[in-house]
């Protein structure tokens, strides 16, 4: 149709009138709506349908990323839970523990303590016994002594004849000595 | 009012006018949506495809307003063409003619008389442009209504009683001739406005021309208005009809 209009206007014998009434119906008609529905094809086919598909395509896009946020949040929420219920766990078992340490620890002390009584105990028996064989032994050594004293005493008497009065003054310096000394 | 260019066509007539000046808006209509869909992304949109996204939905939400979308979901390409052919067609009127002094000396086919004018036409400002799209309108109408229910879309006709017949054909007479005649009377009063508007500038030298400007300033502005009012206007009524054809009852 426009070539056939150019050609026209080419050929310059365009037949041509005019009319006053704008009420004219003729080929306008029907050449303006071969002409938009050819337009018409042409965008739905080139302009249209792919524009509708890429907002179709995004929003799929749109609903899967709601979708996959959904997922993720319920994900994370479910971790979360998780995470706490471990911790919880992870409280008592402590807790646990700390008590199981503890008594074992009081344990152990009691065991100390009765450990380091018996042998407190032990050591002074043991000082005891020797204290005791000490004794024996000085007593021993004493009667000893006091043997070879009286010994010694006697010897003086026969030795020197002395008379009652003055035996009986040595006799009781003798004694005096002896008795300041342990035995 | 200035008188129409026919040239004759076969065993009739066209509106040279119109019909070029429909091709110019097909073209332009054309080049704006191919150029907003040459990179197309499902991630984020750039300005030009965002806007015709804003379209398609702005249509999409029309017909889901009105119907089951699923009905219509094949109308839509033809229906976003429609709604934007209407728009560019009527916004075309406001268009000063800049190439005007490149046709005032061609007297072939009279194109003197059709461009060598100061003003533009808008396709819609021709009875024979809007006729032709309430005709594509209620072919449409039928086409679904048949589609969609089969024989039994004819039924209505017999309803609620056969007598109600002749009201019937009278209301699928009128739908497609109030479409028409809104549409047309709409755009055509305007660029009659418009016209005269230059008329008294022409005429009047510097007072014309100042007397000229604060309407014709006011007038373009609101005519923009109400190109966009009629374009929504048309596309919705379209919409309407196919909704009532493919409803399941009445």
């Amino acid at each position: 149709m426009l070539l056939y209009t150019v050609g026209l206007l080419l050929a310059a014998e365009v037949e041509h009138d005019t009319v006053l009434s704008p009420l004219d119906f003729g080929w306008t008609m029907f050449l303006m709506i071969l002409s938009f529905l050819i337009v018409v094809w042409i965008l739905a086919k080139f302009a249209w349908k792919p524009l509708m598909g890429m907002m179709e395509k995004r929003r799929q896009n749109i609903e899967d990323m709601l979708t996959q946020a959904e997922n993720d949040r319920q994900e994370g929420e479910r971790l979360r839970l998780q995470y706490q219920d471990e911790l919880r766990q992870a409280h008592q078992d402590a807790q646990v523990l700390i008590e199981k340490a503890t008594k074992a620890a009081e344990l152990r002390t009691a065991e100390i303590m009765e450990q380091a009584r018996e042998d407190a105990e032990k050591t002074k028996q043991a000082a005891l016994a020797q204290i005791e064989t000490e004794r024996a032994r000085a007593v021993a050594e004493i009667q000893t002594q006091v043997a070879d004293i009286s010994v010694a005493v006697a010897e003086k008497i026969l030795r020197k004849n002395l008379d009652a009065s003055a035996q009986k003054d040595m006799i009781d310096q003798f004694i005096y000595e002896v008795g300041d000394r342990p035995c | 009012m200035e008188p129409i260019v026919r040239w004759s066509f076969l065993n009739g007539t066209v509106h040279i006018k119109a019909l070029i000046m429909t091709w110019v808006v097909l073209i332009v209509l054309m080049a704006f949506v191919l150029l907003g869909t040459r990179k197309l992304t499902s991630g984020k949109p750039g300005k030009f495809q965002n806007l015709l996204e804003w379209c398609v939905d702005f249509v999409k939400n029309l017909i889901s307003e009105n119907m089951d979308y699923k009905k219509a979901a094949g109308l839509l390409s033809y229906l976003v063409t429609l709604i934007m052919f209407v728009l560019f067609s009527n916004l075309a009127g406001l268009v000063p003619n800049f190439f005007a002094p490149l046709f005032r000396k061609i007297e072939t086919g009279a194109l003197n008389e059709v461009f060598g004018v100061a003003n533009l036409q808008s396709p819609t400002a021709d009875i024979n442009v809007t006729m032709g799209l309430a005709l594509m309108t209620i072919t449409i109408v039928f086409a679904m209504g048949i589609r969609m229910k089969g024989m039994k879309f004819f039924k209505h006709f017999l309803e609620p009683f056969p007598f109600f017949l002749p009201i019937h054909i009278l209301d699928y007479i009128a739908k497609p001739m109030t479409l028409a005649f809104r549409l047309f009377g709409n755009i055509f009063a305007g660029e009659v406005l418009i016209v005269l508007m230059l008329m008294m500038a022409q005429n009047m030298h510097l007072g014309g021309v100042l007397g000229a400007f604060i309407p014709m300033a006011l007038w373009l502005a609101f005519s923009i208005f109400i190109g966009a009012i009629q374009s929504f206007v048309f596309t919705v009524l379209t919409i309407a009809y196919v909704a009532q054809a493919v409803a399941e009852d009445h």
